[in-house]
C-alpha cells in the first residue's frame, strides 16, 4: 500500500520533472534561436535575389557627345538596385568604385531597373564606366560574348542647340559670342550721324517722357524684367528727358534735345516698373507717320544713352545698334542688329532721312565690319563628323518701299562653318536681299520668322571647326540706292551632327 | 523503513535531475548542432560567391590581330595571370607559364597583353589563386549594332569627268552622249534643241590653249575648280595642290581667234560653246582693258583680288573679255549649228552640262546652262545674239534625270535602291542656285508666264514609275536671283537657296531617289523664252528608318 504510494509519487514527480524539462528546453531554445537566427531566417531571401539577379552590359557610344556610357539591361527575375559604378580614368591609370550616394561623378537613370528594362550609367567625360555593383554585392561587368558596341537608340534626331533659349540677357553678354569683341566699341558700323556716348549708368531708377521713332521691347524670360530700346529724335522738342537717380541718390535729369537733337538710341536694360508699350517692335513713325511718345518709370539694372547732336559720318561700335530679349514671348531671347532709325524710302529717295524743323536728318548706316557670331561652345571636329544641318531662325525687316528696285542682291547673313585658326569660312551658305526682302511688308510694318536648313560638308581633317554666323547691312548710300536699312534678329541656332562612317 | 524511504525519494530526485539534465542538454545539442551546420553551410555559399565574383570580374577577350594575340580584359580589375593553357597545333594540351607566351602578367581593366603564339588554340588562363578563366571570342550580335545614330548622307557631285555621270547617277546614255555632226560617227543623242543646236566639232586632249592677250568677248563664262582637283583635294587636305580649272565659255560669232595647239582657230557660223577640262594655267576677266579678277594654277600670277572663280554674264553687252594661257586634258568645240546638221535633228544635255566647283567651297556644282549671249524683256528675245542678228534660244525635248545612288550606296545596297521596307522616309536638304535672262527682274512674270517646271525631285521605283515628290517651276524659283550685275564685288546673281523636302518613301518595294532638270522653253514669240542656269550643289540626306 506504501510502496503503491511512493510509485504513484514517483511517477508524478518523474512526469513533472519531464514537463518541466520539455519546457525549460523549449524556452531556453526559442531564446537562443532569437539571438541566432536573424541572419538564418534571412538567408533564403537573399540567394533568391542575389540568384533572380541578371543583368547584361553593352557599351554605349554616344555619338553626341562622343563619349561612351554603359547600358544595364536587366535580363534577370529580380528587380535590381544599382548602388555602386565602377569606373577607370580615360587614361586607364586610376580606378574607381563609385558609391552613387554622394557623387556627381556618374549617373545611374534609373537606378532600380525592373526586370526587362534597361537603365544607363553616364559618367564625367573624364571616366568609362566599365561594371555596376547592385545592392546585394553582386558585381556585373562587360559580357564577353556581347562585347560590342551597341550605338544608341534615340528617339528623334539630337540636334545641339548653338544659341537659343536664355543664352544672353543683356548685350553685354553677347562679348563672349561676338568676334572680335572690340567691334562692339569700335569698328563696326558707318554712320552718317555719328553718336556720342552720352550716359551709361547701372543699378538706377528711370523716369521719362521720350519722343520715339522705333521702340523695341523684349522679355527675359527667366526674371520678366524687360530689354528696351528706343530710338527717336528731338530736334525743337523740349519735353523729352530721362531723368536717373543711382543708388546714391544723385539725380541726372537729362533734356534730350540738348544732347541727343538728331537721334539717340536709349538701351535700358532689366527694367521693372510701368512703360506704355508692348512686347516686339513698334515702328512708330513707319507704321503711322508720326513719332509716339514713351513714358517710363521704374527701376532698370543699367541705361545706356546714345546721341547724335550734328550730322557727321563716323565710325562705331555696334553696341547702339545691339539688342537683346524675346520680343515674341516664346521664351527664346532674340538678338537684334538694327541699322533702322527713323523712315522708309525707295529708288529716288534717301531710306532713312527725315525732315524736322527745317533741317534734313539722314540716319543711314551700314557695317564696315560684319557682325560675327562664332560659337565656340560646340566644337566640331573634322575626323569626327562628315556632315552637318545648322538650323537657324531668323526675322528680316528693311525699309526699301520697291524692294529690288532700291537695293543690289548683296550678302546679308552668312552662316556655316568657321576656322578661328584662319579667320574664314571653310564652307558658308548666304542669304541675300533679294531673297530675304521676299519675307517682309515694309509698310505697314510686318516680318515673318524665316526658318533655314543649311547643310554643309565638314572636311576630313583632325581640326575643330566652330558654327559661325555673319550678319551685314551692307547698304550705306550711293545716290539714291543701295540705302536700305535693315533690323535682323536671330532667335535660334542649331545643328545636327553626322557622324563621319569609316568603312 | 523511515529512513530508507526518505532515503529513496531523495536518489529519485538526483536520479530525476541527472535524466532532466541529459534531456536537456541532449536536445540542445541537436538544436546548437544544426545552426552549426546552417553557418557551415553558409559560409560554403559565402566562399562560392566570392569565388564567382572574382570570376565575373575578369572577362578576357581575344582580339586576333595578324602577327599575334592581343587578350583584352573587360573586366574592372587587373587580372594577374599565372599559367596559360594551350593546345598547340598536333592537338597537345600545354600548361606554360604566362610570360614565356605573352608580353606581361597582369592584364590591366580595359588594357591588353600580347601574346606571341598563334599557331594553336588558347584555352584558358589560371590565376594564382586558382581561378580559371577561360577567354572568349566576342561574338558580334547584328541586333546590338543597332543602325540608329543620326547619319546625314551627302550626294555630291564628285565625278572626275563628266563621262562619269552615267555610272553614277544612272543617267540615260543617249542624254549626255556627244553630238557629233552628221558623217562623222555614228551618234544617237538625244534631249535637247535649240534655234542653233551645239554640235561637236572638233575636239582636243592634254593641248594648250592661249588667247590673245587683250582676250576675247564672250557671252556667258563658268569658271569652276575642276571636279577631279576637288575630290583630290578633299582626299588629300594636307597638300597643296595647285588649282586646276574647268570652264565652259559660250562665245557668240566674233572675228577674233584663239590658239588651241600651236593652230589658230575662229568663231564663225553662229558662235560656239567651248568646253575646257582640267585647265591649269591662268584665267582673267579683262574690263575695259583692266583685268577685274583673275585665277591661276601659279601663285604671283594674279595681282588682283578678286577671283575669276564664278559665273561672268553677258560679257560682250557689259564689255567684258577673258583671257586664257594654259594647258587642258580636254578641250571641245561645240559650233552652234542648224538642227539639220544633226543626224538625230537634235543634240544632247552635255555642251550644256558643267561640273566644278563655281564657290571654291570644297563641294562640286552641277550647272545646267541653256544661256549664251544675251537678256532681254518681253518685247524681244531673251538671248538675241544683237551683234549677229540671231536667236539662241534652247529647250529641252526630254528631261535629264539624274539618279541620286549615292545614298543607296550608302544604306547598303549596291545597286543604290532604297528599301522601302527598311527606310520610311528621308528628309533631304538641298542647296539650288538660278539665274535666268528675262530682264527686268521686276517684270520676268509678264515675260515667262507659262509656268512650267526646272527642277523635280523624284522616286523612281523598280519598272521605272517617277513619283514627283517636289517640283521647282520657274515662277517659284526666279524670284531669288537678279539678272543683270555691274557690281561684281558686292552684287550677286544669285545665292544659294537651301531647302528642306521630306520624302516619304512607300512600302515595300525599292526607290531610287532621283532629280530631273529641263528648259521647258522654247519662245512663244518674245515670251516663254527663258534661257537659264540651274545648278545643285550638295543634298544631305537624313534617312528616317521603318518602325
Amino acid at each position: 500500500m506504501c510502496r503503491r504510494r511512493f510509485m504513484k509519487a514517483s511517477s508524478e514527480a518523474i512526469a513533472i520533472v519531464i514537463s518541466v524539462a520539455i519546457l525549460i528546453t523549449v524556452v531556453s531554445y526559442l531564446v537562443y534561436a532569437l539571438s541566432l537566427l536573424t541572419p538564418g531566417y534571412d538567408l533564403p531571401g537573399r540567394i533568391t535575389s542575389y540568384v533572380g539577379e541578371e543583368l547584361v552590359l553593352v557599351m554605349l557610344n554616344e555619338t553626341a557627345t562622343g563619349g561612351m556610357s554603359l547600358g544595364l539591361k536587366n535580363v534577370g527575375s529580380a528587380v535590381v538596385n544599382i548602388t555602386h559604378v565602377v569606373v577607370i580614368d580615360r587614361d586607364g591609370l586610376g580606378r574607381y568604385i563609385v558609391s552613387l550616394e554622394n557623387t556627381t561623378v556618374c549617373v545611374v537613370q534609373p537606378r532600380t531597373i525592373l526586370p526587362g528594362r534597361m537603365s544607363t550609367i553616364s559618367c564625367l567625360p573624364r571616366y568609362m564606366p566599365i561594371g555596376a555593383v547592385s545592392n546585394n554585392g553582386r558585381i556585373y561587368t562587360l559580357d564577353a560574348r556581347i562585347y560590342s558596341i551597341q550605338l544608341r537608340t534615340f528617339v528623334g534626331i539630337p540636334m545641339s542647340k548653338i544659341y537659343g533659349g536664355v543664352m544672353v540677357e543683356s548685350t553685354s553678354d553677347l562679348i563672349g559670342l561676338i568676334d572680335p569683341p572690340h567691334i562692339l566699341r569700335s569698328g563696326g558700323v558707318n554712320t552718317s550721324l555719328g553718336f556720342n556716348y552720352v550716359y551709361e549708368k547701372y543699378n538706377v531708377t528711370i523716369r521719362g517722357n521720350i519722343n520715339a521713332s522705333l521702340v523695341i521691347t523684349g522679355r527675359n524670360p527667366v526674371n520678366s524684367k524687360l530689354n528696351i530700346m528706343i530710338i527717336g529724335f528731338s530736334r525743337g522738342d523740349t519735353r523729352s528727358f530721362v531723368e536717373i537717380r543711382d543708388q546714391n541718390n544723385r539725380l541726372d535729369n537729362i533734356t534730350l534735345s540738348s544732347v541727343a537733337p538728331n537721334r539717340y538710341r536709349i538701351k535700358i536694360e532689366n527694367f521693372i516698373g510701368t512703360v506704355n508699350t508692348s512686347l516686339g517692335i513698334i515702328p512708330c513713325l513707319v507704321n503711322n507717320g508720326t513719332t509716339c511718345r514713351i513714358f517710363i518709370n521704374g527701376t532698370a539694372d543699367r541705361v545706356v544713352i546714345y546721341g547724335s547732336s550734328i550730322n557727321a559720318t563716323r565710325e562705331e561700335g555696334l553696341d547702339p545698334y545691339l539688342f537683346v530679349g524675346d520680343i515674341d514671348s516664346n521664351d527664346n531671347t532674340e538678338i537684334l542688329f538694327i541699322t533702322q532709325d527713323f523712315t522708309t524710302g525707295n529708288r529716288s529717295s534717301i531710306n532713312d532721312q527725315i525732315l524736322v524743323g527745317g533741317a534734313l536728318t539722314r540716319a543711314v548706316d551700314t557695317n564696315i565690319n560684319p557682325l560675327r557670331f562664332i560659337f565656340s561652345g560646340q566644337p566640331i571636329n573634322g575626323k569626327k563628323y562628315s556632315a552637318a544641318v545648322l538650323s537657324v531662325r531668323l526675322l528680316f525687316w528693311d525699309n526699301s518701299e520697291d524692294d529690288i528696285s532700291n537695293n543690289d542682291n548683296r550678302i546679308i547673313v552668312r552662316a556655316g562653318l568657321y576656322d578661328n585658326t584662319t579667320g574664314s569660312f571653310i564652307y558658308a551658305t548666304y542669304l541675300g536681299y533679294y531673297e530675304l526682302n521676299r519675307y517682309r511688308s515694309v509698310r505697314p510694318f510686318s516680318i515673318s520668322y524665316i526658318v533655314r536648313d543649311f547643310v554643309i560638308n565638314i572636311p576630313p581633317v583632325d581640326k575643330d571647326f566652330y558654327v559661325g554666323l555673319e550678319i551685314i547691312d551692307p547698304f550705306l548710300l550711293e545716290d539714291t540706292v543701295n540705302d536700305a536699312d535693315i533690323i535682323i534678329g536671330i532667335e535660334y541656332v542649331g545643328i545636327v551632327l553626322s557622324s563621319r562612317w569609316e568603312q | 523503513m523511515n529512513h530508507r524511504k526518505k532515503l529513496n525519494a531523495i536518489s529519485s530526485v538526483i536520479l530525476t535531475f541527472l535524466i532532466l539534465m541529459t534531456v536537456v542538454i541532449a536536445i540542445m545539442g541537436v538544436m546548437v548542432g544544426i545552426n552549426s551546420l546552417v553557418n557551415l553551410y553558409s559560409s560554403a555559399l559565402d566562399e562560392s560567391m566570392r569565388h564567382l565574383s572574382q570570376y565575373r570580374m575578369g572577362q578576357i577577350i581575344i582580339n586576333r590581330t595578324g602577327d599575334y594575340i592581343l587578350f583584352t580584359n573587360i573586366g574592372p580589375s587587373d587580372i594577374v595571370v599565372d599559367k596559360v593553357v594551350i593546345r598547340t597545333i598536333t592537338g597537345d594540351i600545354e600548361v606554360k607559364d604566362v610570360t614565356t607566351l605573352c608580353d606581361h602578367r597582369v592584364i590591366p581593366s580595359m588594357g591588353n597583353i600580347r601574346c606571341s603564339f598563334t599557331r594553336g588554340e588558347y584555352i584558358a588562363f589560371i590565376l594564382p589563386d586558382g581561378v580559371v578563366l577561360y577567354p572568349e571570342e566576342p561574338l558580334i550580335r547584328a541586333q546590338h549594332l543597332v543602325f540608329n545614330s543620326t547619319r546625314i548622307i551627302l550626294s555630291k557631285f564628285d565625278v572626275g569627268t563628266m563621262g562619269d555621270l552615267q555610272a553614277r547617277f544612272n543617267v540615260t546614255p543617249e542624254l549626255i552622249a556627244k553630238p557629233y555632226p552628221t558623217g562623222r560617227a555614228v551618234s544617237n543623242y538625244t534631249g535637247m534643241n535649240s534655234t542653233f543646236i551645239p554640235i561637236l566639232q572638233w575636239e582636243f586632249n592634254n593641248t594648250s590653249i592661249v588667247t590673245p592677250s587683250t582676250g576675247i568677248p564672250f557671252g556667258i563664262v563658268v569658271v569652276g575648280l575642276d571636279p577631279s582637283w576637288v575630290v583630290q583635294r578633299a582626299q588629300n587636305p594636307q597638300l597643296e595642290l595647285p588649282p586646276r580649272f574647268s570652264i565652259l565659255l559660250a562665245v557668240p560669232r566674233i572675228n577674233e581667234t584663239i590658239q588651241i595647239s600651236g593652230q589658230t582657230y575662229g568663231f564663225p557660223s553662229n558662235g560656239a560653246r567651248l568646253v575646257i577640262n582640267n585647265f591649269t594655267g591662268t584665267i582673267r576677266i579683262i574690263a575695259n582693258n583692266t583685268v577685274i579678277a583673275c585665277s591661276s594654277s601659279m601663285q604671283g600670277i594674279c595681282n588682283v583680288n578678286k577671283s575669276a572663280i564664278g559665273l561672268w554674264y553677258y560679257g560682250l553687252r557689259l564689255g567684258m573679255r577673258i583671257q586664257l594661257n594654259g594647258t587642258a586634258s580636254y578641250i571641245g568645240n561645240y559650233t552652234r549649228s542648224s538642227p539639220s546638221s544633226s543626224p538625230t535633228r537634235s543634240t544632247s544635255y552635255l555642251p550644256y552640262l558643267f561640273i566644278g566647283d563655281i564657290d571654291s567651297n570644297g563641294s562640286n556644282d552641277l550647272l545646267f546652262i541653256t544661256e549664251d549671249v544675251n537678256y532681254g524683256t518681253n518685247d524681244a528675245v531673251n538671248d538675241r545674239d544683237t551683234w549677229n542678228s540671231i536667236d539662241i534660244v534652247d529647250w529641252s525635248t526630254r528631261p535629264l534625270v539624274l539618279r541620286l545612288t549615292q545614298i543607296g550606296v550608302e544604306l547598303g545596297s549596291p545597286d543604290g535602291s532604297i528599301d522601302g521596307r527598311v527606310i520610311g522616309g528621308l528628309i533631304l536638304f538641298i542647296n539650288v542656285i538660278f539665274h535666268d535672262n528675262s530682264f527686268p527682274d521686276d517684270n520676268q512674270l509678264n515675260d515667262i508666264q507659262r509656268t512650267d517646271w526646272v527642277l523635280r525631285i523624284l522616286l523612281i521605283d523598280e519598272n521605272g514609275n517617277e513619283i514627283l515628290i517636289r517640283e521647282y517651276r520657274y515662277q517659284e524659283i526666279c524670284l531669288y536671283h537678279k539678272t543683270l550685275v555691274v557690281d561684281f564685288d558686292r552684287d550677286n546673281y544669285f545665292t544659294k537657296i537651301s531647302q528642306s523636302i521630306f520624302v516619304n518613301i512607300p512600302e515595300p518595294r525599292r526607290y531610287w531617289l532621283a532629280m530631273s532638270i529641263q528648259d521647258p522653253y522654247r519662245a512663244e514669240g518674245n515670251t516663254n523664252d527663258a534661257d537659264f542656269t540651274i545648278g545643285i550643289e550638295l543634298i544631305g540626306v537624313l534617312p528616317i528608318q521603318r518602325y
